[in-house]
């Protein structure tokens, strides 16, 4: 909002500079009255914490409520029903990897990466029930995630190229109109794509496309193509919210100690009998 | 591997930090002429940029004894420093590193790029205040602390309670910029509301709060970190931190630990930076590091994930569960 203040304020002296940077027109069903945040640039300003609402978390796909993997607790981990965020309502995995799939739904308490505190990777990061906090300055865009201390630098600069595969990937980004685009390679594809075992490969390639609908909310679009796993890309779309809580902040979740027991239990020293 | 290095640094740190005792950072840094500080679009100093903190490695926390209040070295001592470097540069090209007692056997060496070495500098410790360059005396509240850890009845790996936070893939320490072994890449990123310090080693990131906003009464082994300016320094203070044994150097912190950071650019490539830590219940008065920092643009952060990766912590446990099914056995 102060922005657009300001942005009014220089544009009435005259800087004429950003006027080749006026606003795009807006995408369908945007708010009447443009309220985009901007930067100095002209440029939609993303800055702010951002977080995901509703049950893509638990399954991209529409799903019934359903009971906790651990009886003990009850209702508090039980799956909330929820209506997916797939287009269609199909990911369409190839016959293998809908096998595997399957293989993780079962076997989602001992092997979810979420649950060993492993950070989520793209784009499972953007739709986890925690809080991520974007810094965008003139040169590149900064997320940084509540959960498990991931985080990436989108390069808006020229493009570079992964040097090696990692959980959160490799992100050049650029600016299509309004929308921010983010061009994501480099995964492990060690991470999952929900808590229902849906995955994709360490040859994912995914694209983001993030676009505000008004000032507090913003279109995430995320298109996965991996011709490994899945017979044509398809996309996940969902919005995001900002969090708009007087003195948000992200609050660190090292949850590493959360896992220990889960992880290494089974190698603690038990007092011969 | 974590052990071996251990033991490495061990070996070689005692006498290091006795030997190698570099710019005299109490004295204040040189401005090129004609050379003003540079601001963002939006008025504030402008620090951002890769800034790691590996040239220091080699510069021993505190000051030799034998120095005084002296923390520049003569060319002489200078120069044992670099002879120091030299031998550790040759010493890391070995493919075996050598036994560490007489009775163990030589081991594989890692890659030379593994151990961040430093360059050699002539500020003779990274402490700057107390002005002999020494840790102050801790607290008996602290030797308390240090003792109680000390008479813990457990095994070295009874779980993976009994190793460091560090270990762990929790937090190394509190003190992120005091150069460490390895993955001493730090990064800063500016807009109008935030700074951000990244921070290579356990992947982490410090998202700091230009607003004023007052501090909550949430702990994080991060801190809470709030930022403002002075002039043409950035000033973050630290503090609400969740201690759990966390150290700054070998010593447990309590929780009032506060830590007041300063960073001031001093040329187009350079970076002043200073760090007051002012723990009461630790050291009966606060002390400070500060060191210049060279920018390097050809240090970008890569993914560090310690604990996905944290094989040796599954390795030290099922080891020495191993040794103890070992000596059962024996009759």
């Amino acid at each position: 909002m102060r922005r657009s203040v300001q942005l009014i304020a220089i544009a009435s002296l005259g800087l004429g500079a950003l006027a080749a940077c006026a606003p795009a027109p807006s995408p369908p069903g945007a708010a009447l009255v443009d309220d985009t945040p901007r930067a100095a640039d002209g440029k939609p300003d993303l800055s702010g914490i951002w977080q995901a609402l509703g049950t893509a978390h638990w399954n991209l796909l529409d799903h019934s409520p359903g009971p906790a993997t651990l009886s003990e607790m009850g209702a508090l981990a039980a799956v909330p029903g929820g209506v997916g965020v797939v287009p269609g309502d199909e990911i369409p995995y190839l016959p293998a990897a809908a096998e595997q799939q399957q293989r993780n739904f079962e076997n989602r308490l001992a092997e979810d990466p979420e649950g060993k505190c492993y950070k989520p990777g793209v784009p499972r990061a953007n739709y986890l029930p925690y809080p991520f906090q974007i810094v965008q300055t003139p040169k590149n865009i900064f997320i940084s995630y509540e959960f498990a201390n991931a985080d990436r630098l989108i390069n808006m600069g020229e493009p570079t190229e992964a040097l090696l595969p990692t959980w959160m990937g490799w992100s050049n980004g650029h600016w299509d109109g309004d929308t921010l685009v983010v061009d994501v390679t480099g995964l492990n594809g060690l991470s999952w794509l929900d808590r229902a075992g849906n995955y994709a490969s360490d040859s994912a390639h995914v694209v983001e496309r993030y676009t505000f609908i008004d000032k507090d909310h913003l279109r995430y679009e995320a298109t996965i193509e991996d011709p490994s796993v899945f017979s044509r890309a398809w996309t996940i779309s969902l919005p995001l919210y900002r969090r708009i809580d007087a003195n948000a902040q992200l609050v660190e979740f090292r949850c590493v100690e959360f896992t220990e027991e889960k992880l290494y239990g089974q190698y603690r020293k038990v007092e011969a009998q | 591997m974590n052990q071996r290095f251990a033991r490495a640094i061990a070996t070689l740190g005692v006498p290091l930090l006795l030997a190698s005792l570099a710019v005299d950072a109490q004295q204040a840094t040189p401005r090129a002429a004609g050379w003003t500080s540079p601001k963002t679009p939006w008025g504030h100093p402008d620090v951002q940029g890769f800034w790691p903190s590996t040239e220091w490695r080699g510069v021993p926390l505190q000051r030799a004894e034998s120095l005084g209040t002296r923390n520049t070295l003569t060319e002489d001592e200078f120069a044992a420093r670099e002879r120091q470097a030299a031998a550790e540069a040759a010493s890391d090209a070995e493919e075996y590193a050598a036994p560490s007692t007489p009775d163990s056997k030589p081991g594989g060496n890692p890659p030379d790029y593994w151990q961040d070495r430093g360059t050699p500098k002539t500020q003779a410790s990274l402490i700057v205040s107390p002005d002999d360059g020494r840790l102050p005396p801790r607290t008996a509240e602290a030797e308390a602390r240090i003792a109680a850890r000390a008479q813990k009845t457990t095994g070295p790996a009874d779980s993976w309670l009994d190793r460091s936070l560090y270990e762990r893939c929790i937090t190394k320490t509190p003190l992120n910029f005091l150069p460490g072994t390895y993955n001493n890449g730090h990064e800063i990123l500016q807009n109008e509301d935030y700074v951000v310090i990244r921070h290579e080693m356990i992947n982490q990131a410090r998202m700091i709060p230009l607003d004023g906003r007052p501090f909550t009464g949430i702990r994080t082994y991060m801190g809470e970190s709030r930022g403002h300016f002075e002039n043409d320094t950035l000033v973050v203070e630290t503090k609400n931190y969740l201690t759990n044994g966390a150290v700054i150097g070998d010593t447990p912190v309590s929780d009032d630990l506060k830590i007041i950071e300063k960073f001031t650019r001093t040329g187009e490539h350079s970076l002043k930076y200073e760090a007051t830590v002012d723990d009461p219940k630790t050291w009966t008065q606060p002390w400070t590091m500060a060191f210049e920092i060279t920018e390097d643009p050809e240090y970008p952060l890569y993914e560090y994930a310690c604990h996905e990766g944290n094989y040796a912590m599954v390795n030290i446990l099922k080891g020495a569960r191993a040794a103890e099914a070992a000596q059962r056995k024996k009759p």
